[in-house]
């Protein structure tokens, strides 16, 4: 495994100026939770890690390699061996699951290919709906698909941008057990997006909250909601009574 | 009806149609996905025939393509000859007039699939040219196929260039618009309505086949 994803960076979206300072231990735990709410910058941080943005200015590794620097190197996305999951799932209208899900393996042969395919489509219990189009699954169905089409190339780090947001709230709960489930058979380094405590909660190992664009606290989930850092992360993380008070050192 | 400038015309619109999907499908890749300072004036460039009256093109390609610039010296000592009043130098016109009813419906489809598939295809370690073949252009298909259309069809009926470039030699530069302004002149009215009566028919079910094309999508 890679030790740790570095990602210090500073990027313009809009009006907002992202900064993140972050380092995963990638080697210690398998998923982290980027939690924050809506316009905190999540997203943006994840699609400059993922290559799909780059940032004004900083760095982002992993572990030796050096995937941005400001002004020497840009890795491509194609280059990263990344899997990214959108929020959307953005699967490909005019083909089939299958060939969805082994959209991104022509480098191998068509025999070990296929062989992928059907594993994966197996694992996901995704058989049944191998020539299907996209438009004839349900939400969490998609969902699948594009974990598996993510996951299918055995990437060195998966991103997932809100993976369950897409899904009506029943569907959400039962479909957030599956791909803890699934993250855990895949055991690749995860770092997923989400708004969502009870995703933070049910799927994180370790979780970074974002407030206005900078990371305000991080360490393993239950420490950090045992423990907010402030009354704004514990907002965030739901804590409705919020009293204020003094800590006065014991003389 | 003047089968000898038929046949030419629907060979000089199967060429220029053909010149122009490979020259016009990548300048309309790029168009539609850059941020280039340039974009605005190459974008500018490519739509100039679509306002500007065929004589003007046809002069500056008359004088561009003639044997007294250097363009038009280089044409005669590859060719052995110079391409005005030639097929090649119709051809030339051809391409410059109908590039914009090319490259405009395919920048527009090109630019219309959802980038978030595009950016999904690169994630999953697929080329940028290999996403353009494997995602844009599947996407694209009823763009691609109006485009192709509209630039064969419009080709059919060009006039202006045709006859300031290629004369009016049959054969050889002699096309059904030039025919049909030839008959007028010389009063034969019933060849003149036949021919026109083919072209109106042919532009009339082109121009439906397009837009039956521009509803169907794969999704």
């Amino acid at each position: 495994m890679a030790g740790a994803l570095t990602a210090r960076f500073t990027k313009e979206r809009g009006s907002l100026s992202v900064t993140s300072n972050l380092t995963i231990p990638v080697d210690r735990y398998q998923v982290t939770v980027l939690f924050g709410a809506s316009g905190s910058g999540k997203t943006t941080i994840l699609r400059c890690i993922a290559g799909l943005d780059d940032p004004e200015f900083g760095t982002i590794r992993f572990g030796e390699e050096i995937w941005f620097e400001r002004g020497n190197r840009s890795l491509s996305p194609q280059r990263r061996c990344i899997g990214y999951v959108a929020q959307d799932y953005a699967l490909f209208p005019h083909l089939t699951v299958a060939e969805n899900v082994g959209f991104g393996l022509r480098d191998i042969g068509r025999r070990e290919r296929a062989a992928s395919v059907k594993g994966m489509l197996d694992a996901l219990e995704l058989g049944a709906h191998a020539e299907k189009r996209p438009r004839a699954l349900s939400g969490g169905e998609m969902q699948r698909v594009s974990l598996a089409r993510a996951v299918v190339r055995k990437p060195r780090l998966l991103l997932l941008d809100e993976p369950l947001s897409a899904l009506d709230a029943p569907t959400r709960e039962r479909v957030r057990a599956e791909l803890g489930r699934y993250l855990a058979r895949f055991a690749i380094p995860t770092l997923i997006v989400t708004h969502d405590r009870m995703e933070a909660l049910a799927l994180g190992e370790r979780m970074v909250v974002l407030v206005g664009g900078e990371v305000r606290q991080s360490g393993e989930v239950a420490e950090v909601f045992r423990r907010p850092c402030d009354a704004e992360v514990a907002h965030l993380l739901g804590v409705e009574s919020v009293v204020g008070g003094e800590v006065e050192p014991e003389s | 009806m003047d089968y000898e400038a038929l046949a030419l015309t629907l060979k000089l619109a199967s060429c220029t149609t053909a010149v122009l999907l490979v020259l016009g499908t990548p300048l309309a890749a790029w168009l539609s996905s850059t941020r280039h300072r340039a974009r605005v004036f190459i974008e500018a460039v490519v739509a100039l025939p679509l306002v500007l009256p065929p004589t003007v093109l046809g002069f500056y390609l008359l004088f561009l393509l003639g044997p007294h610039t250097w363009l038009g010296a280089l044409c005669e000592r590859l060719f052995g000859s110079t391409l005005p009043f030639s097929f090649a130098g119709l051809m030339v016109g051809s391409c410059l007039y109908s590039l914009p009813f090319l490259v405009g419906p395919l920048r527009s489809s090109f630019a219309a699939v959802d980038r978030r598939l595009v950016e999904a295809s690169w994630s999953l370690g697929v080329s940028r040219t290999s996403t353009f073949l494997r995602v844009i252009a599947p996407l694209s298909w009823p763009g691609i196929v109006s485009g192709t259309v509209l630039t064969f069809a419009h080709t059919v009926g060009e006039f202006g260039v045709v006859l300031m470039v290629g004369g009016n030699i049959p054969g050889a530069t002699r096309t059904v618009s030039i025919s049909i302004y030839d008959q007028m002149q010389s009063l034969d009215y019933a060849a003149a309505s036949r021919t026109s009566a083919l072209l109106l028919m042919f532009s009339l079910a082109v121009l439906m086949g397009t837009y039956t094309l521009q509803r169907r999508t794969f999704i």
